[in-house]
């Protein structure tokens, strides 16, 4: 199993995990306590100082392999491709959420307004099961070393 | 002008159309109160028709076949601020009622088609926008 492959299967359990919990925190905050503008600053820096500390780790990481060559050509190809099929799932996700309330409830119904968040959330959820499958079925598909792929290219 | 200003152009005359075509459309099912699994099915029949036809008479090859290498960059480059912006417009559109209404208000359903609508145009918007600056700014440049 190569970097990749590491990555899309820790991708792929991770951030559902974390967009669930972390949106299903939000909204239920919001639900129960109602908006508060100091509440919403609170998370707002919350989540900028989470997404730095990831940078960070990235950064960390980019520095310690800053001579080592771990991405090729075939790893550019696969990951181009499996984000645009997490782009199209996304937005046949999307359809489907906007278009099953309205056939659940008629037009004239409402919902709840915590079906926003949770339409966000579930596209980031969307999103990364899908490019982290893609991106395992992609390197199964071209074999252990790649050939079947590195073939195709040529 | 290039054939991927032209394209550029023809989208977004294309998504403003039917966009135009489309909220008003929202508006009439609404008020008439569409609902149930007949009207479901009746849009996924036209979508399997429309969406063949349109695929057969618009784009008989690959959007990027007749690109030079530079138009493939600047696609590619307008791909992902459309990405991006639809992004930060999704972001926005869902974070922002929830916080001024809070958890325990309720929104007309057909927001969310509305939402749906609005975002497919923000990304063909910022697209088309994206690939037509970068073109003329290397215009500029040439010159």
């Amino acid at each position: 199993m190569n970097r990749s492959q590491e990555h899309a299967l820790v991708w792929l359990f991770l951030m559902p995990l974390g967009a669930a919990i972390g949106g299903g925190l939000l909204v239920g905050l919001v639900y129960v306590e109602g908006p508060s503008l100091r509440r919403t600053l609170i998370f707002t820096l919350f989540a900028v100082w989470t997404g730095l500390f990831w940078l960070w780790i990235l950064l960390q990481q980019k520095k310690r392999r800053k001579n080592k060559v771990t991405f090729d050509e075939r790893d550019e190809i696969i990951h181009k491709k499996a984000a645009l099929a997490g782009y199209v799932g996304v937005w046949l996700y999307f359809v489907t959420a906007c278009v099953v309330p309205w056939w659940l409830v008629g037009p004239q119904g409402t919902v709840s307004v915590n079906i926003l968040p949770i339409i966000l959330i579930g596209g980031i959820i969307a999103f990364s099961i899908v490019q982290s499958l893609a991106i395992l079925i992609q390197y199964g598909r071209s074999g252990k070393n790649g050939e079947n792929l590195t073939q195709k290219i040529e | 002008m290039s054939r991927l200003q032209k394209a550029a152009w023809f989208n977004l005359a294309m998504i403003t159309i039917c966009i135009i075509i489309s909220i008003p459309c929202i508006f009439f099912l609404a008020r008439e109160n569409a609902k149930g699994i007949e009207y479901l099915l009746t849009c996924f029949v036209m979508a399997c028709l429309v969406s063949p036809v349109a695929y057969v008479l618009l784009k008989k090859k690959s959007f990027e076949t007749g690109f030079d290498e530079r138009e493939k960059m600047i696609n590619r480059r307008a791909f992902t601020i459309s990405a991006l912006c639809l992004i930060i417009f999704l972001a926005c559109v869902c974070t922002i009622p929830f916080f001024v209404l809070g958890g325990q208000n309720v929104i007309k359903v057909y927001y969310l088609p509305l939402i749906f609508f609005c975002s497919i145009f923000t990304a063909q918007f910022a697209h088309s926008t994206a690939i037509l600056i970068q073109c003329t700014l290397e215009e500029e440049d040439g010159q």
